[in-house]
């Protein structure tokens, strides 16, 4: 929003000491209400060891809900705009970097996006580039044949263009790198994409609109929202993104003011500021920690800002999607890239030049995968414990005859789980009753419908957690050991999952769960019904993943494009249908999907 | 389907009869004539991202953040 623009220094100062102030006294609560309570049989090491742990893992909890809170009780301020008959001088070009994947779904996309401008009638000549890394030459045929499908479709001749790398080098960065060295100066801006990217065009001219509008502008970002999500995974994750993720958006947006993200894709960055400032060497040493950037779209908003760049996150834009993972699977295999990237921050924090504001983002970006270890920190502490108490003494004063019974500190423990729980949950339930009070929930099929999903988000995220938590922890004790985890193509199908291929993916989470379980049984049974809600997803986690994958539609989690489609679906659609089913469908395409439904044709490869 | 496709160029400026054979053999780039990149390079110097080794202990100064790096990558 520029939400706290340049003259507002004082007031972004005041609001991100606030939240770290709040962040900081509930990590410093919970580690005091549980020093109290490890103290009530006498405080020992392991006592200390877990409060530490605590309070880390509570901070982190605060951090995040203090972010909702912020979104929740601010409203974005209006950005810089021009007025919307201001003619659009810019040169603009749509670059769509695509690496294996279905040039039919892709290619849809961008005759989807074209149309969309079209119908704005802004009259602007907007270009693109298919910006292709994609190595299996069976799927870089189809791209040459899809391309030219797409050209003849839209007119494109002059206004499209395609071009494919001999070596992917810098992958993703390096391939907008490509462009830029080959092509920069022929464009004022560029609308960065993913290849399941999909913008209206009217989202598209606002954006250039509000740059040219602002000539300190290096990038905007705007919130994607997830659409065409099926399973039930991919649905919970798409109701999240789009009911919740605007609200902790709005709050990340007034922290970081003119410091904002760039999250790679559905962005829009002025060529000569991103070429000035975001060429990115290779880290010294080898990968993981070394080589290539990988999670470049972080860097890249660090790089802008410390060359003076206003980088915005403008979260009042609708109009902009992507498509997500749809089973536990796919998204543990693309959090391990990012987890990957992530870590490899650690390099580039002390970087020289950089905002204090950016390096505390890359600090955020390596706790948000290192937090679950301190919570299994917590929890094997926790079970260890008992093992490791020193024998209780009645008599521990010298001469006195009557024995010393410990406190019961039970109602700390308890104070702290609330505590904890209510970080959890609170920011969510008043997403819910926020959205029923000023009706937003109205996209959601009604306030009662909307809550009833919050209280199914809530039921399939803790049951999803305990999974998700063990996937990350193994993707950094994977990376602290030096295993690269390279760049795997994304999974785009419908993603459903055989209890075979769960199990492959899961056995080891089984074990685990069973172990820990088993042990707490053994060495700590007060605690077992504590921990049984994490333990028991784990044991069951094939189940879960087999179950998650599966087709979720339901009126439940539903939201506002499953109930009115945007514009820029439809055309999607229609581009589709016409595509695959029209008798010029190329006959050596292998997987024409004319007798299927036009969303089939997203699970071709 | 190819009759009725654009006419695409060959990366040595001669127009192809088929798409597919727009790719040169190896895979590399491809569609040159009116679909190709327009040639307008802009560069892109590389940034520093890290202090140099030593810059901790004082052995070493800080570098500029605005001074190019050595290049590497593509």
């Amino acid at each position: 929003m520029g939400l706290v623009a340049a003259g507002h220094g004082g007031a972004l100062a005041r609001l991100r000491l606030t939240a770290i102030s709040l962040s900081l006294l509930a990590g410093v609560t919970a580690f005091l209400l549980f020093l109290q309570f490890g103290a009530a049989d006498g405080l020992d090491a392991l006592d200390v060891v877990r409060a530490v742990l605590i309070l880390i893992s509570t901070l982190w909890l605060a951090w995040g809900a203090v972010g909702g809170l912020i979104g929740l009780t601010t409203r974005a301020k209006a950005p810089p705009r021009a007025r919307p008959d201001t003619a659009i001088s810019a040169r603009v070009v749509i670059l769509m970097p695509v690496y294996n994947e279905d040039p039919v779904a892709t290619f849809s996309r961008v005759a989807a996006m074209d149309a969309s401008l079209a119908a704005t009638g802004v009259g602007a000549d907007f270009h693109f580039a298919v910006l292709s890394d994609t190595r299996n030459e069976a799927i870089a045929q189809r791209e040459a044949q899809w391309f030219a499908r797409l050209v003849q479709d839209r007119a494109g001749l002059g206004r499209f263009f395609y071009r494919r790398r001999a070596q992917n080098t810098g992958k993703k960065a390096g391939n907008i790198e490509d462009f830029i060295q080959r092509s920069g100066a022929a464009y004022d801006f560029a609308l960065i994409l993913d290849a399941d990217s999909l913008m209206e065009g009217a989202t598209i001219v606002e954006m250039v609109r509000r740059m040219q509008a602002e000539p300190r502008l290096g990038l905007l970002q705007t919130l994607p929202r997830v659409i065409r999500a099926r399973s039930r995974f991919g649905r919970a994750m798409q109701f999240s993104a789009s009911f919740f993720s605007p609200v902790f958006a709005r709050g990340l947006a007034m922290l970081q003011g003119e410091t904002g993200p760039f999250w790679g894709h559905n962005a829009l960055v002025r060529i000569t500021a991103f070429a000035e400032c975001c060429g990115l060497p290779e880290l010294t040493g080898k990968p993981p920690f070394g080589g290539h950037v990988m999670s470049h779209d972080y860097v890249e908003a660090a790089l802008l800002a410390r060359g003076g760049w206003v980088v915005r996150l403008d979260d009042d834009l609708g109009g902009s999607y992507e498509e997500g993972p749809e089973n536990i699977v796919d998204h543990a295999k693309r959090d391990r890239r990012w987890c990957q990237g992530n870590l490899q921050h650690g390099k580039i924090i002390t970087g020289p030049g950089l905002r204090g504001w950016s390096r505390f983002v890359f600090a955020q970006g390596i706790m948000a995968y290192i937090a679950p270890l301190f919570w299994l920190g917590f929890i094997l502490a926790s079970i260890t414990a008992p093992l490791l108490a020193p024998p209780l003494d009645y008599f521990p004063e010298p001469y006195w005859p009557f024995p010393v019974f410990p406190r019961n500190e039970a109602s700390k423990a308890i104070s702290l789980a609330i505590g904890v729980f209510g970080l959890l949950l609170l920011p969510k339930l008043l997403v819910a009753l926020k959205a029923a009070v000023d009706g937003r929930a109205r996209g959601f099929g009604g306030a009662g419908l909307a809550f009833g999903s919050t209280l199914a988000e809530l039921a399939f995220s803790s049951v999803t957690a305990p999974i998700l938590l063990l996937f990350a922890t193994r993707s950094v004790f994977q990376v602290l050991m030096g295993r690269d985890g390279g760049w795997p193509t994304n999974n785009r199908g419908d993603g459903q999952l055989a209890l075979p291929e769960a199990w492959a993916a899961s056995h080891w989470i089984v074990t685990i769960g069973l172990t820990g379980l088993g042990a707490t049984w053994a060495f700590a049974p007060m605690l077992l019904l504590w921990l049984l809600p994490v333990g028991i997803p784990m044991v069951l986690a094939p189940l879960v993943i087999v179950w998650s994958s599966r087709d979720g539609g339901s009126r439940l989690m539903g939201v506002p494009t499953e109930y009115a489609p945007a514009p820029v679906m439809d055309l999607q659609d229609q581009i589709l249908t016409r595509w695959t089913c029209a008798p010029d469908t190329p006959a050596a395409e292998p997987s024409s999907p004319c007798a299927l439904p036009p969303e089939a044709a997203f699970a071709h490869v | 389907m190819t009759a009725m496709m654009p006419q695409l160029w060959g990366a040595d400026g001669v127009p192809m009869t088929g798409v597919a054979e727009s790719l040169v053999p190896d895979g590399a780039a491809l569609i040159a004539g009116p679909c190709a990149l327009p040639e307008a390079p802009l560069a892109m110097p590389r940034q520093i991202l890290e202090r140099p080794k030593g810059f901790w202990l004082g052995l070493r100064a800080a570098p500029r953040p605005d001074a190019a790096a050595p290049g590497t990558g593509n």
